[in-house]
């Protein structure tokens, strides 16, 4: 048997020798393989018939413990986070783990051992590796956003240094920064939306005040004086609410539950958010006789009820009607607080959507009232902290009905 | 200002803020100009269209169709005719101001804005226009 018929399946098992073979007499292969263990090819003597069986038994343990180096550096490889191929200085592709297989939708049987221009794939990863490989001994390393599928990859490339400073080949990472990019979105346009609703009013404030200087009417400056005051009051609400939002998308808010008696908390914040707004509407409260205590945060809790009542009057018609019903359900442990308007109601298309923060109806009967868009994410936030639920039933032009689903702790179910 | 020298000129304002439209026609009514407005992209686009205006005067966040789409759509139908056109934004993005490289003649302004610095960049370019 000639060696390189031994040699052969050794290199087939594990083809990174290829990049790490022999140089300055010691294996750079980083394995634990005993180096005893090991056949010493180098050995004139192993060519001798005498020692076929020597070199046999040898070979298969060499062979058993590549193997099981191997399986090792392949589940470490599969256990990455990152897409990762490893590349000879022919871009044969030695290495491949599991992660990368998917993001290229390539099966690693098929193309390990292939040079990637014969694996007859066009996806963003080859190219950009064959746009680097012309430089193949110059030393590169790149790192390039690109977005493959619905994924939005760091692609890193880097060639590889053998011991001896040659380059041997490419290593390239690719890292999934999908949600660190809808992250990164989403922090752009929460900074513009609140960079929108301060500037507005800021806007309005200064125009006015300038053109107050230049104005002697007295009814004129009443007005502009009545509008700027509207617009700090507006300017106010905002950074309220911003500073209930961030305290609480934070994590930074520790709801103080206490056992609350529903219907005074309810009654309380009906007449709150009622005062709040002097329309000509009627109103309506609607309560059980005998009403559980809900586990709440008062504070928090009124908010968010004062919000649903407060959006139901502001949308709501004059001689319109707003309803708060109360109901409770002890099969499933819930307490439901209804509030009904006969407002203009909300679009099919705008209602998923009314819970997202600064998102207002493009309805010009929603425009012309102030608002930034942020009580109802704050309400279901709030909701949610409760482990609760919030549901709006809706129809454009006939009203809405919000309700909040809060669980009724077991211990006091009414007997 | 001379009030009687602005009226051949047609100032279009949209802004979706009822408000800062109303400031804005007042400050050029006062100084003369003939003033039209829109309360979001796609009225200020018509508005273009039957009245040629001299200067556009747009903020860019506006319902139906917002600023950008309405600036790029009056580039369309100006057939090369020259106007100014004037971007008020509250955004310090790149992405939502580079738009305005793309248009001849057009400023983008941070809010808050003041009236009377827009009736001076207004003044100056149909000073410029007119003795060319």
């Amino acid at each position: 048997m000639r060696i390189t018929e031994i040699l052969k399946p050794l290199q087939e098992m594990n083809p990174l020798s290829s990049l790490f073979h022999k140089s300055n007499g010691a294996p750079n292969l980083t394995t634990e393989i005993s180096l005893k263990e090991i056949l010493d090819f180098t050995d004139k003597s192993l060519l001798e018939e005498d020692n076929l069986g020597e070199i046999i038994s040898k070979q298969k343990l060499t062979n058993k413990l590549l193997a099981y180096n191997l399986n090792k550096f392949e589940t470490v490889l599969d256990n990455l986070n990152d897409g990762l191929i490893v590349l000879d200085s022919s871009t044969r592709i030695l290495a491949i783990n599991h992660i990368m297989e998917q993001l290229l939708n390539l099966k690693r049987d098929d193309i390990k051992g292939k040079h990637i221009r014969e694996c007859n794939s066009d996806n963003k990863i080859f190219t950009f590796i064959l746009e680097n490989f012309e430089t193949i001994n110059k030393l590169v390393e790149k790192t390039e956003e690109m977005s493959v599928g619905a994924s939005n990859l760091r692609v890193s490339y880097k060639t590889l240094i053998r011991s001896d400073g040659n380059p041997c080949g490419t290593i390239l990472l690719a890292k999934d920064i999908t949600s660190h990019k809808l992250t990164e979105q989403g922090i752009v346009e929460f900074l513009s939306h609140v960079s929108h609703e301060v500037k507005t009013p800021l806007n309005t404030i200064k125009s006015y005040t300038e053109m107050l200087i230049d104005t002697n009417n007295r009814e004129t400056i009443l007005e502009f004086c009545n509008i700027v005051n509207g617009e700090v009051d507006r300017l106010a609400s905002l950074i309220n609410n911003l500073l209930q939002l961030s305290r609480i998308e934070m994590g930074s808010v520790t709801l103080s539950l206490t056992m609350t008696k529903t219907k005074e908390f309810i009654e309380n914040a009906f007449k709150i958010a009622i005062s709040q707004k002097k329309r000509d509407i009627k109103y309506e409260i609607i309560l059980p006789d005998k009403i559980s205590p809900v586990n709440i945060d008062k504070e928090f809790m009124g908010i968010a009820l004062i919000n649903l009542i407060g959006n139901a009057i502001k949308y709501t018609p004059e001689h319109g009607r707003v309803t708060l019903r109360v109901e409770e359900n002890q099969e499933e442990g819930k307490i439901i607080i209804h509030v009904i308007d006969t407002g203009i109601g909300i679009s099919e298309e705008d209602i998923p959507q009314v819970f997202e923060k600064f998102y207002r109806s493009s309805d010009e009967r929603v425009r012309d009232k102030p608002g930034h868009g942020l009580g109802l994410s704050i309400t279901k936030q709030i909701v949610d902290l409760h482990d609760g639920e919030i549901k709006v039933i809706s129809k454009k032009g006939e009203g809405s009905q919000f309700s909040i689903i809060l669980p009724i702790s077991e211990s006091y179910f009414l007997e | 200002m001379a009030v009687g020298n602005n009226k051949s000129h047609k100032i279009l304002i949209v802004d979706d803020e009822p408000f800062n439209c109303r400031i804005l026609k007042l400050k050029f009514e006062n100084a003369g100009y003939n003033v039209i407005t829109g309360s979001n992209g796609e009225e200020g686009l018509s508005k273009f269209m039957v009245e040629c205006p001299d200067v556009v005067i747009s903020d860019i966040r506006m319902p139906k169709m917002n600023g950008y789409e309405m600036c790029k759509c009056i580039k369309e139908v100006s057939n090369g005719r020259p106007y100014l056109t004037i971007v008020i934004t509250s955004t310090v993005e790149k992405r939502e101001r580079s738009f305005v490289n793309d248009i001849e003649n057009a400023i983008i302004l941070e809010k808050p804005i003041s009236p009377g610095h827009m009736l001076t960049i207004v003044a100056d370019y149909l000073n410029k226009s007119t003795f060319e």
